[in-house]
């Protein structure tokens, strides 16, 4: 499974990160998310879901 | 229908906001309201989203040749706070500035002062037995922490905090409201000797680093340093402190839930999300039409007043399950208490960290509660902030434990 945050629609909201802290990183500088690894470890993929669903910007999407 | 008697500003309004909110997006999600000069009223999340989501077309900030302004409040507020009243690209330039400040990093390391700040306050009133929670604690912990952050003396706390907490709910033209307004331009007038004696000699607070900041090459005007930093007073202060006293009140009267935050604090940052949408502290805000337009299907004109009510959209059955029940633990949960789109909630992280810390100390030295039902006051309106005036309590005394911070 792969993740990604669109820098475009995230507004640091820090929920995935709240979610997932093993596959968010909130940046220091402005505390806005990225996504620490492209592909989700097999046994995270249900937590990298949760995060997309929780997203208020939507701005997260994984895909398999 | 496309028209409704919608006036947040109504004690009605206060007292029955989510039967007014539900009925609205059951039968008029886009409706027009004749009060405060006609403006629309946006009930539906997924509309409400759009126009958080469209700067270009929904301004937060508009001047107009005759000297009037719109900005992010209906009515307009005499005090502009930047940049939340500021449309890009602008905006951009000063949210960038504050971003840092506010990061989850930066408040994180704000913990142990509030920790610290939270047992002042209670080390103020355990050994009694009795407290008002708001006056003596939810007010202050967020409006001690607002002076620290800016650079403010803190030996004012108590002034600082009961103005801020009075501003909010007292009436605009009554004595009460004008003692409030006195009191704020006092603190302003601190807080314009404040930036001046930061311009001469910087410490290592937030307006030390707006006075040195630059925009676009220039240093800024005293005028637009103090609109930064009424946001972070009104941002700052009675939003947590609504949040905390809905919550305090809210597990009262539901102590399964209390033993059960209490028994597992891990779920509290779950829950804090949960009490923000169901209290919903800043109810909603306002735009500006800059162009005709489509909202939720119905036309627009140019020029036209919309309020994205955050309250309705947190109730809105197409994107919460059971939304009037409170689910400690619900995931997904896409509130949109701090807003969406760029103007999301400069200090969520600070919320979320008082809030928590907070309602950790109150479980844990006055776990047993119990509200004077009868002498609580909830705002009589909720226009800006929804929350509590009073919030008086008994509990079993306890024993101080002492603290840093001591005024």
């Amino acid at each position: 499974m792969r993740i990604a945050v669109d820098a475009q629609r995230c507004q640091g909201h820090a929920l995935c990160a709240m979610a997932a802290p093993d596959l968010f990183d909130l940046s220091e500088e402005d505390g806005y998310a990225v996504a620490s690894a492209v592909i989700v470890p097999a046994d995270r993929e249900a937590a990298a879901r949760h995060a997309e669903a929780g997203c208020p910007e939507q701005a997260i999407k994984v895909d398999v | 229908m496309t028209t409704t008697e919608f006036d947040h500003h109504t004690g009605e309004y206060a007292r029955d906001w989510r039967e007014i909110n539900s009925e609205l997006r059951g039968k008029c999600p886009v409706a027009h309201t004749g009060a405060h000069g006609g403006f629309w009223v946006l009930s539906k999340y997924a509309d409400i989203a759009e126009v958080a989501r469209d700067d270009e077309t929904f301004s937060s900030y508009q001047e107009f040749p005759d000297g009037s302004r719109t900005g992010a409040t209906i009515p307009v507020s005499p005090l502009r706070q930047v940049p939340i009243e500021m449309d890009p690209p602008e905006f951009f330039d000063y949210r960038k500035l504050l971003n840092g400040r506010f990061s989850p990093a930066s408040v994180k390391k704000w913990e142990p002062f509030l920790r610290d700040v939270t047992t002042f306050c209670i080390d103020s009133f355990i050994d009694s037995g009795e407290a008002d929670l708001v006056s003596a604690l939810a007010s202050p912990v967020p409006a001690i922490l607002t002076l620290e952050l800016l650079g403010l003396p803190t030996a004012g706390w108590r002034t600082f905090s009961d103005v801020t907490h009075a501003l909010v709910h007292t009436v605009p033209g009554s004595p009460e409201n004008d003692k409030a307004m006195l009191g704020m331009l006092g603190i302003l007038g601190q807080v314009n000797e404040t930036i001046a004696a930061r311009r001469a000699e910087p410490k290592d607070d937030l307006i030390s680093e707006l006075v040195h900041a630059e925009v676009n090459g220039e240093k800024m005007t005293d005028a637009r340093l103090v609109e930064i930093i009424t946001l972070v007073i009104f941002g700052g202060v009675d939003t947590t402190g609504s949040l905390i006293g809905s919550a305090l009140e809210w597990l009262y009267h539901n102590p399964a839930e209390r033993d059960r935050l209490r028994a597992d604090p891990s779920l509290i940052p779950t829950a804090t999300e949960e009490f923000l949408r169901y209290f919903t502290p800043v109810p909603g805000l306002a735009r500006t039409t800059t162009k005709e337009c489509t909202v939720g299907g119905q036309a627009l004109a140019a020029g036209e007043r919309l309020f994205l009510s955050w309250s309705s959209a947190n109730y809105d059955e197409d994107v919460f399950d059971r939304p009037d029940e409170v689910v400690l633990d619900r995931h997904p949960n896409r509130h949109q208490s701090f807003g969406l789109g760029i103007h999301r909630c400069l200090g969520s992280n600070v919320a979320r960290l008082e809030f928590r810390v907070v309602l950790e100390e109150v479980l844990r030295r006055l776990p047993d509660y119990v509200v004077d039902t009868g002498r609580a006051q909830p705002y009589p309106t909720i226009a800006v902030v929804n929350g509590w005036i009073s919030l008086p309590v008994t509990f079993t005394p306890g024993t101080r434990l002492g603290s840093k911070f001591a005024i």
